[in-house]
């Protein structure tokens, strides 16, 4: 009994190391790579993928060398290129810090070897360079601002008034980090909606972002420079 | 509707594919080229896509990333130095694997026509400057950002298509003219 005891102490043991492994990452960058990339390879799946199948929402593999097939998730022994950065701008809530995280395309970098691979041209894949994401350390929790990911509501975080548009600023600034946005300013009001504009330094274009009061979440973002 | 895939092999390019590009579903900062936005307020349609596979070996990398006229190879060395190479050297250490050419279903006559000698442009400009297009951007433009030379070869692809295209239609009516 007491043999068997032990031998299931030490599964248990062995369990929970591994567990620690695989959750609890050495280094903060380590845990937003790891929450980042599947965030980004889940998001690309999910709607790029669509556009390299075809039509039809077929489940039949035409080839394991399909960009669909292969494209989002990195090989063995292979990470997803990104550099992480933290920002010196506040967050809102005290507790969660500002990171950019910048992508030049998908890119995978051997851990153990001197090879990259560059995958080129993904169908449907209209790349964000520039992601934003604010973390909570004490608690791990991430919220995902700005960027071709799933993202999260941030909305409520901020005191906006309706009645002050320039309150938006913060805001509309983090939402659209992904275009790199500057000299944002408030131009109109019309109707439920707030008009700022704004240059892309991304997009190297001038920007309307449209701000609906009744969907804060999804601003709409207008090229004027063709 | 059922979405026809038709592989041809021409040279380096593996296979061309007849297919959709553009999604119906909407989705955020995804779809086609120039919805840069939340939800896509800006639409085109893309018309073409070339994807490959770029996989640089001994540490190849670019000094002067990210400008797209004036590149500068190097390579790591057991030492741990890093030396320059030559951009031969550099194209030797760049393997391409799985070109793939896809023109939208939609197309057909002179845009489909147009559309594939585009996307040859891209494929024929990486192959022959592998180490160029590795460290090439990787942008929402996809290649067409302004001063990329990748771009540029594809727009000169599709022009050359269309001269011939139109000077083989005046020789076509010259020739029925004549008759």
């Amino acid at each position: 009994m007491k043999r068997l005891l032990i031998i299931s102490l030490l599964i248990l043991n062995a369990n929970v190391a591994y567990l620690q492994n695989l959750n609890i990452p050495d280094s903060t960058s380590e845990y937003i790579y790891n929450e980042t990339y599947k965030n980004i390879a889940a998001f690309n799946i999910k709607y790029n993928a669509y556009s390299s199948i075809g039509l039809d929402k077929r489940t039949m593999l035409n080839s394991n060398r399909d960009f669909f097939f292969d494209a989002y998730i990195a090989n063995y022994g292979f990470k997803f290129k990104m550099e992480i950065k933290e920002l010196p701008q506040v967050y809102p809530l005290s507790e969660y810090k500002l990171y950019q995280i910048f992508v030049d395309g998908f890119r995978y970098v051997g851990e153990n070897v001197d090879i990259e691979i560059n995958k080129i041209g993904v169908q449907g894949f209209t790349c964000s360079n520039y992601y934003l994401l604010a973390l909570n350390e004490k608690n791990g929790a991430i919220k995902f601002i700005s960027g071709q990911f799933f993202r999260n509501p941030i909305a409520n975080d901020f005191r906006v008034d309706s009645n002050a548009p320039t309150s938006y600023l913060t805001y509309l600034k983090l939402k659209t980090f992904n275009l790199q946005t500057k000299d944002l300013v408030f131009y109109k009001g019309k109707g439920k909606k707030l008009l700022f504009k704004a240059y892309s330094e991304e997009l190297k274009k001038n920007i309307t972002i449209a701000l609906a009061l009744d969907d804060l979440e999804n601003p709409q973002v207008q090229v004027n420079d063709k | 509707m059922k979405s026809d895939f038709c592989p041809v092999y021409w040279g380096s390019i593996h296979e061309i594919r007849i297919g959709q590009l553009n999604p119906t579903e909407s989705n955020n900062e995804t779809g086609s080229v120039s919805s840069i936005n939340f939800t896509g307020s800006e639409k085109t349609v893309e018309r073409g896509s070339f994807t490959t596979t770029l996989i640089a070996s001994e540490g190849l990398n670019d000094e002067n990333k990210p400008s797209m006229s004036d590149f500068k190879f190097t390579k790591g060395t057991k030492t741990g130095e890093r030396v320059e190479i030559s951009e031969t050297e550099a194209n030797g250490l760049v393997r391409m694997e799985d070109n793939v050419i896809t023109i939208d279903a939609g197309l057909s006559g002179k845009e489909f026509v147009k559309t594939v000698a585009h996307e040859m442009g891209h494929g024929a400009f990486t192959l022959l400057n592998k180490a160029k297009a590795f460290f090439l951007p990787s942008t929402k433009a996809k290649g067409h950002e302004p001063g990329n030379p990748n771009g540029e070869a594809a727009n000169a692809a599709e022009n050359q298509c269309d001269q011939n295209y139109r000077d083989a239609k005046r020789e076509i009516k010259k020739e029925e003219k004549d008759q």
